[in-house]
């Protein structure tokens, strides 16, 4: 898997960030390659609140459909990249105003 | 048409795969057409009269996508169009599915005066009609494209899911169709294949059926039932229902397989499930996955979105508190699995088996939030867990199997021994029957499931099995090849007095 070369460190980092804050540890590690079998807690409901925190901290929107399939670290980080370029603007997330275009 | 029948076996899938090989030689869209028209046989030997039903639902259905694809800069269109289309599969659903029961109740409590004949359901229609919702609600969120109306047609009516799934999702099934290879047929998989439906033709016949007369004489009559007949009919049908559905779902993915397709995994040993929640992501995986995707995360996006914005936190500490747990946890817990329930039938009982599960997982998250230290792996925690877990699951398939709440709660009032212990003198018969539940529960806890033994040939799409036991993972060698001839003459010879699997009601 290419995730070493691909990933931003500053997403990386803020994701790091949004995950110790969600599991409550501040030693947490994380990697790309790290994965919901990995990380102790990691349940469809503590993703659920990962996907959120990381919509309100980068400003993106994730759409129901697309978040089963982010199962590690670097995929979340990868999505969030993707939907930060410039060819991912429609159907942001306003952290501003906390409403979404699409809901 | 049935897969445990003999027109099935011997006439119509080896004219199938015969027809198939020889229209793979003219080319793709020959052999597409070839697959699509043998699955519409499948399908309207039983009651041709459904077809058209079939063909409209896929034929409107492939026309809303490719209105909301057509409309990708005017995203309100897109949303008008598939609310229409959703709510359109869901009043045929409601309509051949719901309409009668409701109809029923009414007259049976003078509340309103209706003519009725008794309903048919069409075969297999709450299983394409959930496929297709999730791929209109992808197309709407640019997670899928189909723009071939044969591919489309093919993946929702392929026959070998197309009556009781596993309900499948676009994006696993779209690029076998598109890989060159799938369109010939290929030696490896017919063998992996055809040892993959053997095994589920063998828990169908063998296992599932000899149950059925058990479960059927106890749930008849629940209300004579002391405590040993009473659990002995409730385990014949939990097991059977087990051995049924689990054979199905090998069958249905050993079928895809001789296709050169490879499925979803539908069933991973669900009574070995430790938690309800396992039991779930274990059981009918496909439908959870499908209830996840499409109306768990959005609900609970939902309100975790609208929290946020309310400068709510969203945190476990705030799922821990009552008001969060209630909103966060066990409001979206509780309309997905309740919808689940509904999802069975028109039945009152299947409405509190959604609810009752609705209720264990409920329970299950709040003690994931507040159990006091970390999950023990002693083997007795182990055995625990289990034993707890499949206790649950057993109230629930009472009800699940009962006629009326009524016959449910006097099941359980046999099983809780309400009515006394014992019938009659126990008697070698008995003995027996008690014996080969017991050698069952044996393979269902102690030994590998398909996938396992399947496991050196990537049986199915998503969670890769792994396990002991060596010497019982399948090869394609002599011994194994002796052993499934003879599982292969066990099973056809078991063939003439099986039934319907019971997931074709749904």
């Amino acid at each position: 898997m290419p995730t070493s070369v691909t990933i931003a460190q500053p997403v990386l980092a803020g994701v790091t960030e949004i995950f110790r804050a969600v599991f409550n540890d501040p030693d947490l590690e994380l990697t790309p390659r790290s994965t919901a079998d990995e990380v102790p807690g990691w349940d469809s409901m503590t993703h659920i609140t990962l996907i959120v925190e990381a919509e309100c901290r980068f400003g993106v929107l994730f759409q129901a459909a697309e978040i089963e399939s982010l199962h590690s670290v670097g995929e979340l980080v990868r999505a969030i990249e993707a939907k930060r370029g410039p060819a991912a603007v429609s159907g942001q997330w306003s952290a501003v105003s906390g409403q979404s275009r699409n809901i | 048409m049935l897969f445990n029948s003999y027109v099935f076996v011997a006439a119509f899938l080896p004219l199938t795969l015969g027809g198939f090989a020889l229209a793979c030689r003219f080319g793709r869209l020959q052999a597409a057409l070839f697959l699509l028209f043998a699955s519409l046989v499948f399908y309207g030997w039983w009651n041709p009269h459904f077809l058209p039903l079939l063909a409209v639902s896929v034929g409107a259905n492939y026309a809303a996508s490719a209105l909301i694809m057509r409309y990708v800069a005017r995203p309100r269109w897109q949303s008008a169009i598939l609310m229409g289309a959703v709510a359109g599969n869901l009043a045929a659903l409601f309509w051949c599915k719901y309409l009668a029961a409701m109809l029923w109740f009414l007259r049976a409590h003078g509340i309103a005066e209706v003519a009725l004949a008794d309903p048919v359901l069409p075969l297999g229609i709450s299983f394409f009609t959930f496929t297709q919702i999730g791929f209109l609600v992808d197309c709407r969120q640019g997670q899928a494209r189909e723009p071939s109306l044969l591919n489309y047609a093919l993946f929702v009516s392929f026959f070998p899911h197309l009556i009781a799934g596993p309900i499948l999702h676009h994006r696993e099934i779209m690029p076998q169709f598109a890989d060159a290879t799938t369109w010939r047929l290929r030696g490896e998989n017919l063998a992996v294949g055809s040892a993959i439906f053997l095994i589920g033709l063998l828990k169908k016949t063998l296992l599932a059926d000899p149950l059925a007369p058990i479960a059927s004489a106890g749930y008849a009559d629940p209300s004579a039932l002391t405590l040993f007949p009473a659990w002995h009919a409730a385990l014949a049908y939990s097991l059977q229902l087990y051995f049924d559905f689990s054979g199905y779902s090998d069958m249905a993915i050993g079928l895809a397989r001789l296709f050169n397709l490879r499925f979803p995994l539908n069933f991973h040993s669900p009574y070995q499930a430790q938690s309800v929640i396992d039991y779930w992501q274990r059981w009918h995986m496909t439908l959870t996955r499908w209830l996840m995707l499409y109306l768990y995360n959005p609900l609970a996006l939902y309100i975790a979105r609208r929290r946020a914005a309310r400068g709510l936190p969203i945190d476990r500490a705030a799922r821990s508190s009552l008001r969060g747990f209630a909103t966060m946890v066990a409001l979206p817990t509780m309309v997905t699995i309740g919808l689940a329930g509904v999802w069975h039938g028109s039945a009152f009982t299947f409405v509190v088996f959604g609810l009752l599960h609705g209720v264990y997982l409920c329970v299950n998250h709040a003690w994931r939030l507040w159990r006091p230290g970390p999950r023990s792996a002693a083997w007795h925690a182990v055995v625990a867990r289990v034993a707890l877990t499949y206790g649950c699951v057993l109230v629930g398939s009472v009800i699940f199997r009962a006629t009326s709440l009524t016959d449910a709660g006097a099941m359980l009032g046999g099983m809780l021994g309400l009515r006394g212990v014992w019938l009659a003198a126990p008697d070698l018969h008995a003995a027996v029957g008690v014996l080969w539940l017991v050698a069952l529960y044996a393979i269902v806890w102690g030994a590998p499931n398909t996938q396992q033994i399947m496991r050196a040939y990537a049986p199915a799409l998503g969670r890769a099995a792994t396990g002991s036991w060596p010497r019982l993972v399948w090869q394609p060698t002599l011994p194994w090849a002796v052993a499934f001839g003879v599982a292969a003459m066990l099973g056809l010879l078991s063939i003439g007095g099986t039934g319907e699997f019971l997931y074709y009601r749904f």
